[in-house]
């Protein structure tokens, strides 16, 4: 016979574990596959990706606010007819750009993907004892993350419709970086921090699962960038035979004018700056996949009409 | 956000290593975890709160030695000695209360007076800067400074004794669980059972968990939510109107209960887990039937805190009394026989409205209330009378709703002007309730679905209000169901708070309690 004692501590486990398994359920319940996640979580113009046609795009460009800024990819198709679209976020983490093109690649099947590695670099102690005790309290109690998805069950209307900038955002304005040199060599090298470099290495895996080119880039930055994350970026590229441009080293190399290409002072490219890099990354991919110009092709002609209404709306962009 | 997180994580780590150290040793417990508590919310502004502590104990003893001195042997009869000490010890709360008040002064009121003086010099057409400091407040500023006043004043009228304990003084005016809203507690009611510790007991623990959960529904599911709308409103309220305002004057009164009930059903819940009562601060306050019961009701503590201390130190002072006797003799009359209450009140209403914060609005406020419950106070001879002629019973049910109705549309004109952002934008909102407004209801910051949740956790709200009302406190109610139908409600509480709280995601910011401003 058990105790009065007894009797109230298997009662309050009990307690316990069934609230803790109606709440694991419900947080199961709400939350999301990665194609909603991506819908509704986060930029809905990266989820307009999901609006092409399948297997149209040739390219895909990963990576955080350098590259929503940097790559443009209308004026890729411009001057090569290569298709590609833009799937950057604003600080992105690298399991958010692992899960999306995941998703992505269900319906397309590029030639080549673009890593603007910096992405990999949150490496402050803050960020990641805040990432990993939320990833953490994520797998144990799923419903604080995905609480809100209640009301949002149904993705939102627009993310079905084309859009002209594939993710990219245009922007002519000028505020020159005037401070200076920031990359000065040494033999320092940045260590890629455990959980990012898990994400990157499946990131690659999965390209190389599935035969498609790396290419990894640095897109200029007088904030986020240095000489010892350049090194350390370059052993991992060499070590996996991927080739990797730095553009703060290839600065002389596509013209850049920190007085003229950048919209922050240094932080991100403006459309000068963005048109530069993406130029002379397409011209790399033209050269090394052969891409076919899709230019005038019946197939693509949404995205003739989508560069005739690119240009209308911001011209031709002079660099 | 972060600083309800930091809440909940203090009374966490306090919980566990409460129960498992020595009685009386719990104290230490609790002090460290307040002064934590504090240090992490405010920094090296707990500089502001070691001196309230310390000045409020060291005068307190000092008052109390003196009061002792004049019961010795050699003074006992000694009149003129006990005039010189009772006018030492009015110098030495004067001097501690003005220390004091100067801190909240200069920290909460700086710009405020600053823009009286502009004022002034503007009137007589004469240019005057008044110097901008960044000021920051230090965490409950409001609320323990009352507290210290309440204690030493306490002491000076030797109601009680100084306590020589420096710690227990210190837990009694900074226990972390009341220290940002409130209660406003005396020393009589926590000082000794803070400091002696309580044992752990089920029923506390248990109904403390259910009251902060209880607290974290008002909070996160109504007030945050309904905040959507009543800040959309309030950042321009021009260009809102009827129905549009109707909801912000509906939703900002709501709002605030939820919000600060909320915080203080948090407040207390945490209080009772660790085993103690504090004094209860809202007792279903739109259930009132006068201005006056809805203070009865609403921010319970503050309105003893001001009838103690600023009403009968007002109404009973020399001064008042001499003025009040010398107009009573002129003029016999009902008003004449009411000044001296009328004049205290006046000071209470004035005190209330300032302590809210350094804003005409809030005085306003405050005066709103004193010329509500004057004009009750001073009709209400002539209102018996005319039941009494007209043989009316005064608390039939039709009258009684009326007062009812009358009460709600006084409750919430007044947390109007109290939440509009200026007093020009709630004359605005009012005025503005008779005009067409052509907007879509569900584009005033909730759409449709999140309007149906705010309305079913009003009614779930009302439902409970009802139910404390009329049977007494809810948890005993539930507590007497079975188990099954216990557990259903209690996890129901806890989905709703979860699912449905306007927290963390992308379109929800939790916002801080409204009250921890003041």
């Amino acid at each position: 016979m058990l105790t009065k004692k007894q009797k109230s501590i298997i009662l309050i486990v009990l307690f316990f574990v069934i609230t803790y398994s109606v709440l694991y359920g419900i947080g199961v319940a709400l939350t999301p596959d990665n194609i909603e996640l991506i819908k509704t979580y986060r930029t809905v113009e990266l989820s307009h990706v999901f609006a092409e046609d399948d297997n149209s795009l040739d390219v895909l460009v990963i990576g955080h606010s350098g590259v929503l800024y940097g790559f443009t990819p209308m004026e890729m198709y411009d001057a090569y007819g290569i298709t590609s679209f833009n799937l950057a976020k604003t600080t992105q983490a690298p399991f958010e750009a692992y899960h999306t093109l995941l998703e992505v690649l269900k319906h397309q099947t590029p030639k080549a993907i673009v890593i603007n590695v910096d992405e990999f670099t949150y490496d402050k102690a803050d960020n990641l004892i805040k990432i990993t005790a939320l990833d953490m309290l994520n797998k144990v109690f799923p419903i604080f993350n995905v609480h809100t998805r209640w009301k949002y069950l149904t993705p939102p209307e627009e993310v079905n419709t084309r859009c002209v900038n594939k993710n990219y955002v245009f922007t002519s304005t000028a505020k020159p970086y005037t401070k200076g040199e920031t990359m000065f060599p040494t033999d320092k090298e940045h260590k890629i921090i455990k959980p990012w470099k898990k994400y990157l290495d499946k990131i690659c895996d999965l390209c190389e699962e599935k035969g498609i080119g790396i290419l990894f880039i640095e897109f200029p930055t007088k904030t986020f960038w240095n000489y010892p994350r350049h090194n350390g970026f370059q052993r991992y590229a060499d070590a996996r035979g991927i080739t990797f441009f730095d553009y703060n080293l290839l600065e002389s190399e596509i013209g850049l004018d920190w007085t003229k290409d950048t919209c922050d002072k240094g932080d991100h490219m403006n459309c000068y700056g963005a048109k530069k890099c993406t130029l002379h990354t397409a011209k790399y991919l033209q050269e090394t996949y052969g891409f076919t110009s899709h230019k005038g092709q019946e197939a693509y002609a949404n995205w003739d009409a989508e560069l005739q209404a690119y240009r209308n709306n911001y011209g031709i962009i002079e660099i | 956000m972060a600083s309800i997180l930091i809440f909940f994580a203090t009374l966490l780590v306090t919980l566990c290593l409460y129960y498992v150290i020595p009685k009386k040793y719990r104290f230490i417990v609790l002090i460290v975890a307040s002064l934590a508590f504090f240090v992490i919310m405010s920094k090296f502004l707990v500089c502001f709160i070691a001196f309230t502590i310390t000045t409020v104990y060291f005068a307190a003893r000092w008052i109390q030695k003196n009061n002792d001195s004049t019961i010795l042997d050699e003074h006992k009869e000694d009149k003129e000695y006990a005039k010189k000490i009772a006018k030492h010890n009015k110098a030495i709360i004067t001097i501690t209360i003005i220390l004091n008040l100067a801190i909240i002064g200069l920290l909460k009121y700086f710009q405020f007076f600053g823009s009286i003086v502009t004022g002034i010099f503007s009137w007589f057409n004469v240019s005057f800067i008044w110097p901008k400091i960044p000021l920051a407040l230090p965490l409950g500023i409001s609320y323990y400074t009352l507290q210290s006043i309440g204690y030493l004043v306490d002491v000076h009228r030797k109601r009680i004794q100084a306590d020589t304990n420096f710690a227990r003084v210190s837990l009694f005016l900074m226990f972390f669980p009341a220290i940002q809203e409130g209660p406003i507690c005396r020393y009589e009611q926590t000082a000794n059972m803070l400091y002696d510790g309580a044992d752990a007991n089920y029923k506390d623990i248990s109904f403390g968990a259910q009251r902060v959960l209880w607290g974290l529904f008002k909070k996160a599911v109504i007030a945050d939510r309904l905040a959507m709308l009543v800040n959309l409103i309030a950042s321009d309220p021009h260009s809102y109107s009827g129905y549009a305002s109707l909801l912000f004057i509906l939703f900002y009164t709501i709002q605030l209960y939820a919000d600060f009930s909320g915080f203080l059903d948090i407040a207390l819940g945490s209080a009772q887990m660790l085993g103690f009562k504090l004094p209860e601060n809202f007792r279903q306050p739109f259930f009132a039937t006068s201005a006056q019961d809805f203070w009865k009701r609403w921010h319970m503590t503050l309105g003893i805190w001001l009838k103690e201390y600023v009403f009968y130190s007002v109404a009973l002072s020399p001064k008042v009394t001499k003025f009040c006797g010398k107009i009573k003799k002129k003029w016999k009359n009902h008003f004449t026989k009411s000044l001296p209450t009328l004049i205290a009140l006046l000071a209470v209403w004035f005190c209330n409205g300032l302590w809210h914060g350094p804003e005409w609005k809030y005085i306003f406020y405050g005066l709103y209330y004193f010329v509500i419950i004057s004009i009750g106070m001073l009709f209400e001879p002539m209102v018996k009378k005319f039941y009494a002629k007209k043989n009316i019973d005064p608390n039939n049910k039709w009258l009684m709703a009326l007062r009812h109705a009358r009460t709600i549309f006084i409750i919430f004109l007044g947390e109007t002007m109290f939440g509009a952002n200026t007093l020009e934008d709630s004359f605005y909102i009012i005025g503005s309730l008779f005009t067409h407004y052509e907007g879509n209801v569900f584009a005033l910051g909730l759409d449709w679905k999140e309007m149906v949740i705010a309305i079913v956790a009003m009614l779930i709200l009302l439902t409970v209000d009802i139910i404390n009302e009329r049977k007494g406190d809810i948890r005993e109610v539930v507590a007497a169901r079975a188990i099954p139908i216990r557990w259903t409600i209690y996890i129901l509480l806890l989905v709703a708070i979860l699912v449905f709280g306007a927290y963390g995601g992308q379109m929800y910011s939790v916002s801080p309690f409204i009250y921890g401003n003041f």
